[in-house]
């Protein structure tokens, strides 16, 4: 009997293959999300590897900006590796983070600033620099779970740091 | 050891492991006042043992002395929780990586279930030592992971989670919460006959083991996920996704193993009981019990599933099957002296 | 067959051309025997007086019907028929030719004897004996095989090995009905468990010091004729990691070298499967510098991530089952074939990834560290990978259980496979997951019965 049910399991899985899985290739793997929310939705996308590919999609909602993304790179955008997310005139932060890091798989330790004007612009935010004034106690803790953690506290705002297309930053407050 | 005998030591691993498990999968969000709800549901069903050692050390078997009503409240109540404990991995499928291997034109449930159920009945056939000796071996793996755990939160840790604030309630929560997770208490009855070193040693252990489990990750928990407790599906889960050691590289996957292993391990453990009492009910049942078993634990997740039945309904089930011990030691003692 | 008078009575000396010493059987046999003189020429006095009198071997066994006769013939005895005796007298001559004792090819050892097992049954026996001067050393000789009449030693050490475990394992032998026995493989079966069994119950050595550990240790071993190796009952999961030279380095280095081998065990069954698993399903579990190296890679190979390991791992299996079969004046070109021409080319074509490929020999490097264990390891290998490529780490966890539980429940005469692990005894420990020193070990008198169920 259980000889069987083990023949049975593996020659099931071998018609499983590859079934449902894309090849690691296949995939873009998001570095920085530029995002903006005003009438509708839009974001600029820079992935890891080619800067050719960086992709700005548009869509009633984020789910629809996902799905343009995708069929603009011609693969699944896979966001299990973003580093930065930028918030460029964001109607609701703690909404959209929580669906980011709760359905999007955006890792905890992504970093969240403010942008303005970035969705727009070729402007690239490095994480390394964001590192650095972290740790030089220039910019305050902004990994997605202390920003999403003030923003759903009692004072319901995050402080973090804005960028510019200029290449400047400052400290702003988001709620 | 004789046949079919299990030392305190896998006995606690098997019953921790499941408890473990259910803990683990806790859905919603859990602050100071749930956790204390917790532990203390834990300490009254250790106490609630109490009557259970009472009887074992009198040589009372369920299997053997055990009265219908007994075995078939035990036997309901291990087909309940072997279908919670499938409906438990279904919840959490998403949140620890199991594949969408058919992209959700073959529902993926069925497909886990069915494999599961696959593996759980080859673990329940191969008897109560060899699940009770892998328990050991998980166990020790488990440890390990709660180390990597405790380690990676020590930097993250915010005590001033712990504190009890005005809107927190949920202590009576907490309590009929924590009977909801102690479903192992059914086959903690069951296999106490089992155990090859002192009852009251093995009892001891494993309800001080649970006890200390359950408030270290609760600490963990609160402290590291409370910034975001409100939108956390699964906080334990949370809990140790951000709390990695090491910034260059995640150990989810280590976690992810050695949390389908303790399904199995647990879902096979109700197997086990089910298969015992199914053997003490109807003593000519011989073959294919391990697979009644199972057949039974799936049809229980699908109408549980159906019936959207909450954690009251475990609570109240858990509670009641644990006041049964009591009630059998008051009867026998009765019995006692109207015989003398 | 040699016909003669001797003390008045007509004899046959009965022996295999072939398998004798010449001037042995002259000087020990022909001569003293072809000069009996009895005062009453009858066979019976005849051959009392030879056995009794005479001490033509050491060898001299009694030959009471045809089997026995056929039996020892064909084991190099020279048989002495006496016409009207009813019985005739078997002399030990032996003279076939033997390998010589030599290192054993399968269990390199750096610090220890250099001498392994050879063919022939009683020399293997007398290796045991040199080693183990203890009068408790008990070598029982049966004899296995309808047709081959194979010679058999259970060894065991009277004081030390459990009753129940002998009884038990000569039960087990007494049932089997093969007709030849010649290797361990057809013996093992009937002293193990009838379940099926992942990894073998059951050991099996080259080494007569690493058999004497193993009698010190209260277990039993089977030698068998015309087979270089001895079968060890009971085997514990943990022995797999063990050597002899681990007891003759330093306790630090021995502990050291000890978690090298259970991570190399686990590195060659898991590494390729969570490589495929990750990679296809799990990838935010790399880190993104990795990710990327692996994406550049595998962007240029023309088939999935899993097909190249199994291809793989497939490709390296033939050239291994190819180079053990060559013969060794050829083996040297598999080398260049499987290392040059397959591997480079293989990549430089883009066939296969570089970084696949590091997987795959790593895995199988890691793998040569445990090879008693080998065969397991090669098919673990493979269903992981499956597992792996097909449902990710789920699928991992879901073989993982179904070996752990499969080793849990390998069990042979009580002896639990995975002590003293589970069930955990601390006192295992010790040469376990530590080697303590000799001083610390010394007064342990440790027998396998410790761990009996």
């Amino acid at each position: 009997m259980r000889k069987i049910i083990i023949a049975t399991i593996i020659l099931c899985s071998m018609f499983l293959t590859g079934c449902g899985s894309a090849d690691v290739y296949d995939k873009l793997y998001l570095k920085t999300l530029y995002i903006t929310e005003n009438s509708d939705c839009s974001a600029r996308m820079e992935f890891f590897g080619d800067n050719s590919q960086d992709i700005t999609a548009h869509g009633s909602s984020f789910e629809k900006v996902r799905e343009n993304a995708r069929i603009s790179g011609g693969k699944d955008v896979f966001m299990g590796h973003c580093e930065v997310i930028v918030l460029d005139s964001v109607k609701d932060p703690a909404k959209l983070l929580t669906k980011l890091l709760n359905e999007w798989r955006i890792p905890p330790s992504c970093y969240v600033v403010c942008g303005k004007d970035l969705t727009t612009s070729q402007y690239s935010i490095n994480v390394l620099t964001i590192k650095s004034a972290v740790e030089q106690g220039k910019a305050p803790e902004c990994d997605m779970v202390t920003v999403l953690g003030e923003l759903l506290g009692d004072k319901k705002s995050a402080s973090v740091a804005e960028f510019t297309a200029d290449g400047g930053f400052r400290l702003v407050t988001v709620s | 050891m004789s046949k079919n005998k299990i030392s305190f030591g896998q006995f606690a691993a098997l019953l921790l492991i499941s408890d473990a498990f259910a803990i683990i999968c806790m859905r919603g969000r859990i602050g100071t006042p749930m956790a204390l709800g917790i532990l203390t549901a834990a300490a009254i069903q250790s106490v609630a043992a109490i009557p259970a050692v009472a009887l074992c050390r009198k040589n009372f078997k369920i299997s053997s002395s055990g009265t219908l009503w007994l075995k078939s409240i035990l036997l309901a109540f291990s087909v309940m929780w072997g279908g919670a404990l499938l409906i438990n991995v279904w919840n959490t499928a998403k949140a620890i990586y199991i594949p969408s291997v058919f992209d959700n034109r073959i529902g993926d449930k069925l497909l886990i279930s069915l494999l599961i159920a696959a593996v759980c009945l080859y673990v329940t056939s191969c008897g109560l030592k060899a699940i009770a000796r892998a328990a050991v071996i998980a166990a020790g793996f488990g440890v390990i992971c709660l180390i990597v755990v405790v380690v990676g939160a020590i930097g993250r840790i915010e005590p001033h989670y712990l504190e009890f604030t005005g809107s927190d309630s949920g202590y009576l929560d907490g309590i009929i919460g924590g009977f909801a997770l102690g479903g192992s208490f059914g086959a903690y009855l069951m296999l106490l006959e089992k155990s090859a070193d002192s009852v009251i040693k093995t009892t001891v252990f494993y309800f001080a083991g649970r006890i200390f489990f359950v408030a270290l990750i609760s600490f963990i928990t609160i402290s590291v996920v409370g910034a975001i407790m409100s939108i956390t599906q699964f906080p334990f889960i949370t809990a140790a996704e951000l709390s990695q050691p090491l910034s260059s590289q995640r150990l989810d996957s280590i976690f992810a193993v050695v949390f389908v292993i303790f399904a199995i391990l647990s879902i096979s453990l109700q197997g086990i009981a089910i298969s015992y009492l199914l053997k003490a009910i109807f003593p000519k049942f011989d073959k294919f019990r391990s697979l009644t078993s199972v057949a039974a634990m799936l049809c229980a997740a699908v109408i549980l599933n159906v019936l959207a039945v909450g954690t009251k309904f475990y609570g109240m089930a858990t509670a009641l099957t644990a006041i049964a011990p009591a009630i059998l030691l008051v009867a026998r003692r009765r019995k006692n002296v109207c015989v003398k | 067959m040699n016909e003669f008078t001797t003390g008045g009575v007509r004899c046959a000396l009965l022996c295999c051309e072939g398998m004798l010493s010449t001037s042995t059987i002259t000087e020990l046999v022909l001569h003293p025997i072809t000069r009996i003189n009895l005062a009453l020429p009858n066979a019976e006095l005849l051959l009392d007086h030879i056995e009794n009198n005479l001490l033509l071997s050491v060898d001299r066994p009694i030959v009471k019907n045809y089997g026995e006769l056929f039996r020892t013939i064909n084991s190099g005895f020279a048989v002495l028929v006496v016409n009207g005796g009813n019985h005739a007298l078997a002399f030990g001559v032996q003279g076939y030719a033997v390998r010589g004792i030599s290192e054993p090819s399968g269990e390199a050892n750096i610090m220890g004897a250099h001498e392994g097992f050879v063919e022939v049954i009683r020399t293997n026996m007398s290796l045991i004996r040199q080693r183990l001067k203890s009068p408790m050393l008990v070598q029982e000789l049966s004899v296995i095989g309808s047709r081959s009449q194979t010679d058999v030693c259970l060894c065991y050490l009277r004081d030390r090995v459990p009753r129940e475990l002998l009884s038990h394992i000569k039960q087990s032998l007494s049932r089997v009905r093969l007709e030849t026995v010649l290797s361990t493989g057809y013996l093992r079966p009937f002293v193990e468990s009838r379940r099926f069994e992942i990894f073998s119950s059951t050991g099996t050595t080259e080494r007569p010091d690493v058999l004497c550990s193993k009698l010190l240790e209260g277990r039993v071993a089977v030698l068998i004729d015309g087979v270089p190796f001895a079968i060890v009952i009971p085997k514990l999961f943990c022995e797999s990691f063990q050597t002899l030279d681990d007891y003759a380095f330093k306790p630090y280095y021995a502990v050291f070298i000890r978690w090298i081998k259970y991570a190399a065990f686990l590195i060659s069954i898991l590494l390729p499967s969570l490589y495929v698993a990750v990679s296809l399903y799990n990838p935010e579990l790399l880190n993104s510098t990795l990710l990327m190296i692996l994406a550049q890679a595998e962007k240029e190979a023309p088939i999935t991530l899993m097909f190249e390991a199994v291809g793989a791992l497939l490709m390296y299996e033939i050239i291994r089952e190819a180079g053990l079969r060559l013969p060794k004046a050829v083996g040297g070109a598999v080398s260049i074939v499987g290392g040059l021409i397959i591997g480079d080319a293989a990549v430089k074509s883009g066939l296969v990834s570089t970084p696949m490929l590091t997987m795959v020999a790593l895995a199988v490097t890691a793998g040569f560290v445990v090879p008693e264990i080998s065969q397991s390891v090669t098919m673990l290998r493979l269903l992981f990978l499956v597992a792996g490529g097909t449902l990710g780490l789920f699928g991992i966890s879901l073989v993982g259980c179904i070996v752990l539980v499969n080793i849990c429940s390998t069990e042979d005469y009580g002896f639990p496979f995975t002590a003293p692990i589970s069930p955990f005894k601390v006192g295992g420990m010790r040469d376990t997951a530590s080697r303590e020193g000799f001083r610390s070990m010394q007064d342990g008198g440790f027998t396998v019965e410790e761990y009996h169920e």
